[in-house]
């Protein structure tokens, strides 16, 4: 078991005897990410975040839990945490910020790449992208450089990114 | 042979992997049209066959009643439907149309992976003819939210008004005057319910009369389609997905079909930012309707009308979409509509100024700061306009935020709005006919968050631009203009009563008590404000422990179980209960409308469940040729096709039957 799994599974832990909800937002500590990663499951998702506001079946395989917590417009959800439900287990989690915020200390310099769409040359799209070593990659949506505010971070499995963004799969190393 | 539990977990996996991934689905066929596809002759549709689990796609056919359709069909484009690696295809026919009217049975039929597959559909597609001597305006009124909660609250408080004497217009449960919209001859109930929920928003709600057909949450004039998954639901919704947000199949509303087929003047005005959803109904196709740049676009550039600009009028707030600095692509559609002849107004102050046919751009809020959101599809913020009660300078209730005008202080009020429109709309030279829609979009922007005077208000000025409309639709010598009044949906408000909480209470922000509760998420908090026994908010536990006021029975007659410890916990004594009894407002001569303040006032009370849309069913009124249609409980998708009867249809016989109504041997509503 790796420390940032550890580090989570003592948040998760933690998450019921919080008053407020700790895991709702990927934090830094002591140097390491420290969010859900993709062996959570539906019952610890539940246990820190509560019961969604909306599940959501969609494509072939998958379901959406959807939240609103916090500050969150009325049509737009704070949480979307995608699991497939064949197997249960955890593909996406998409993070809403608004207002728009920072979140350079989530992808350091030295670990984060940025990738465009639909290439380098006429990019309409960027996003920062750091590989956690749980087999899964830490996105901040449309932006490109440190200092730029993100409405969105997703944590997404690696091998899921073919699905969603198949110019981003094409452009990440493959990941084993 | 012996496995560690380590290697049994990746074998596992790796069959179940396999499982997952490979080809081993049998090919499909599918005609993306819903099972009760409903359209106008000649009304446009994007086509789309989606061809799951197939290696390779040959012999395309497709059949419309017999005529064959192949050859509108593009080539297959490899796809992946359903996000699940399987190899799919689509085939697109764009903005096809049937010219006959009846049961048009659509046949596919391909060779998917060496299997020949089928599927076929039937769309009834309903006559559509327009004559030269039956050219009628339409004047849509959408009250955003406004179930009939919101209807009653604005009679209640705009109808109660004491004059001088102390006479009240509303006695003995009787009203002097109703509301414009309540003298409207006809009414009847819309059911909103989406194809993926009870609940809907308004663009599912404003596809379902817009093109009369039905789709999903958040989707504006499109169909659901395979490649949805993509972003639905995962919160995807970015520039880097929006080719997947706008392949959607679009269905033509009625806005484009009589500008492109009869030179029909369309506008839209809506105290919302103009690229929301309900505006946006009438000028744009996307399946997400925070794409809020190229909806802006589509306005500019109309995707059904080969690129010409959708509307004679726009007016609203929102300006950020059509600014340069607010767009990815830096575009300034403000410049490129004035290039295209448009004026622009940004001022009440010049609006009224404005007269005759000129197409007209008003935007009359925007943000300080203009600039794209990171997503890349929208502006960093969606500015509306301000509330009718804040345009009126009125005092905001403790719980409710004040006024943010920036420099954006010249905001017209939406009969100044709806008037113009109308104006502009009806004056062309070649005495084109007209459909506009009408959006008092806050009535539901207020009530989400549960600001109960900021509903109210802006009903009641909803109601005022209505008037405009009806008397401007009376003085013609022709009865040539219908016009109808609905809700996309409807809103969590109940009426509860009223109070006669005093002015230094309801107004005193700085005197809130604390009522804290422990939850399983952990322990809240709610404020509560003087104003509190006129505007009960979600989530707030009606407390009120006293039981000397004359309607409640203490804690006991309060719903679930919120048992006040102690009576402190009461944040009013029992001078702030609801009480039975009537409104009553005094009027403010200069603007007409009710005040919020005064001795005497007894206050409307009104409690919000969760400040969120339900799924009940929201009133309609009708008034002008081919009102009738709209009686009765009706889908929302009957609207477009009632809309479009009242045109193309003989209805002399049944506006004769509605002209009956009034006639004095038949009982009349007092008010009326």
């Amino acid at each position: 078991m790796n420390r940032e799994s550890i580090l989570l599974g003592a948040l998760l832990a933690a998450a019921s005897c919080f008053s407020q909800t700790p895991m709702a937002d990927p934090q830094v500590k002591g140097g390491e990410l420290v969010w859900f990663s993709m062996s959570t499951t539906k019952e610890q998702v539940f246990k820190a975040l509560g019961p969604p506001a909306m599940i959501a079946p969609f494509g072939s395989d998958f379901e959406s839990w959807q939240y609103k917590l916090g500050n969150v417009d009325h049509d737009d959800f704070s949480h979307q945490i995608v699991f497939r439900k064949s197997n249960q287990s955890l593909v996406s989690i998409t993070r809403n910020y608004d207002p728009e915020k920072t979140v350079d200390i989530l992808f350091p310099a030295t670990i984060a790449t940025v990738h465009h769409f639909p290439n380098a040359e006429k990019p309409q799209f960027s996003i920062r992208v750091r590989p956690l070593a749980d087999g899964s990659y830490l996105m901040a949506m449309g932006i490109s450089k440190p200092g730029q505010v993100t409405g969105q971070v997703v944590m997404m499995r690696a091998s899921e990114v073919q699905h969603f963004y198949p110019w981003l799969s094409a452009q990440l190393p493959a990941w084993k | 042979m012996f496995f560690s539990s380590q290697v049994r977990t990746a074998i596992a996996a790796a069959l179940f992997t396999c499982c997952l991934f490979a080809q081993t689905s049998t090919p499909s066929v599918k005609l993306v049209l819903p099972e009760r596809t409903r359209l106008l002759q000649g009304q446009l549709i994007d086509l789309l066959v989606e061809v799951r689990n197939a290696t390779a796609v040959t012999n395309l056919k497709v059949t419309a009643g017999g005529l064959d359709l192949t050859s509108k069909f593009s080539a297959a484009v490899k796809a992946d439907l359903d996000c699940d690696a399987s190899s799919d295809w689509v085939l697109r026919a764009n903005l096809q149309s049937f010219d006959l009217p009846g049961d048009v049975k659509l046949d596919v039929s391909i060779n998917a992976g060496g299997t020949t597959v089928t599927d076929t559909r039937t769309v009834q597609v309903r006559e559509f003819t327009l004559t030269a001597a039956n050219r009628r305006n339409i004047i849509l009124f959408i009250g955003d939210g406004m179930g009939t909660a919101y209807r009653d609250s604005a009679r209640l408080i705009s109808r109660s008004i004491v004059d001088a004497n102390g006479k009240n217009s509303f006695r003995d449960g009787y009203f002097d005057d109703l509301l414009e919209m309540d003298k409207m001859p006809i009414s009847g109930m819309s059911m909103t319910y989406g194809t993926d929920s009870i609940i809907p928003d308004s663009a599912n709600t404003g596809t379902a009369w817009a093109t009369g057909n039905k789709s999903f949450l958040n989707a504006v004039n499109v169909l659901a389609d395979g490649t949805d998954c993509k972003w639905r639901f995962t919160g995807l919704t970015n520039a880097a997905n929006l080719s997947f947000i706008t392949d959607n199949p679009r269905v033509e509303n009625l806005w484009q079909y009589l500008k492109r087929r009869y030179n029909y003047r369309t506008g839209i005005v809506s105290t919302a930012a103009i690229t929301d959803a309900t505006p946006a109904v009438e000028g744009a196709y996307v399946g997400f309707r925070q794409a809020r740049l190229e909806i802006a676009r589509q306005y500019l550039e109309n995707p059904m009308l080969g690129g010409l600009p959708a509307f004679d009028v726009i007016l609203g707030g929102g300006a950020d979409p059509f600014t340069s600095a607010g767009r990815v692509d830096k575009r300034d559609l403000i410049g490129e509509f004035q290039s295209k002849g448009y004026r622009y107004v940004t001022t009440a102050t010049a609006l009224k100024a404005i007269s005759y046919s000129q197409p007209t751009l008003g935007l009359f809020k925007g943000s300080a700061s203009p600039a794209p959101a990171s997503n890349g599809i929208a502006t960093a913020a969606d500015v509306n306009m301000d509330v009718a009660y804040d345009k009126l300078l009125m005092q905001r209730p403790a719980s409710e935020p004040l006024a943010s005008f920036g420099t954006y202080n010249d905001q017209p009020m939406l009969d100044l709005m709806t008037s113009k429109a109308i104006e502009v709309l009806s004056s062309s030279f070649g005495q084109a006919p007209f459909i506009l829609m009408v959006e008092a979009a806050s009535i539901d922007k207020q009530s989400h968050s549960n600001n109960a005077a900021g509903t109210h208000w802006d009903t009641i000025e909803f109601d005022k631009s209505i008037g405009a409309a009806r008397a401007w639709a009376a003085k013609r010598a022709t009865k040539d203009t219908l016009i109808i009044v609905t809700a996309d949906h409807d809103q969590s408000m109940s009426i509860v009563g009223v109070n006669n909480t005093s002015d230094v209470e309801y107004y005193d922000r700085a005197k809130t008590t604390k009522v804290p509760f422990k939850t399983a998420a952990g322990d809240q908090e709610f404020s509560v404000f003087g104003d509190s026994f006129a505007n009960v908010r979600a989530g707030l536990p009606f407390v009120n422990s006293s039981t000397t006021a004359s309607n409640n029975g203490g804690a006991a007659g309060m719903p679930s179980v919120n048992t006040p410890t102690s009576v402190t916990e009461d944040p009013a004594a029992s001078t702030y209960s609801t009480y039975f009894g009537s409104t009553a407002y005094k009027l403010d001569p200069k603007n007409g409308y009710p005040v919020n303040s005064g001795a005497g006032i007894r206050r409307l009370a009104v409690g919000f469940r969760t400040g969120d849309h339900t799924g009940s069913s929201v009133p309609i009124t009708a008034e002008g040729p081919g009102a009738f249609l709209f009686t009765g409980y009706m889908d929302q998708t009957d609207i477009f096709f009632k809309m479009a009867a009242a045109l193309s249809t003989d209805t002399s016989d049944a506006d004769r039957l509605v002209e009956l109504l009034g006639n004095t041997k038949f009982p009349k509503t007092i008010g009326k």
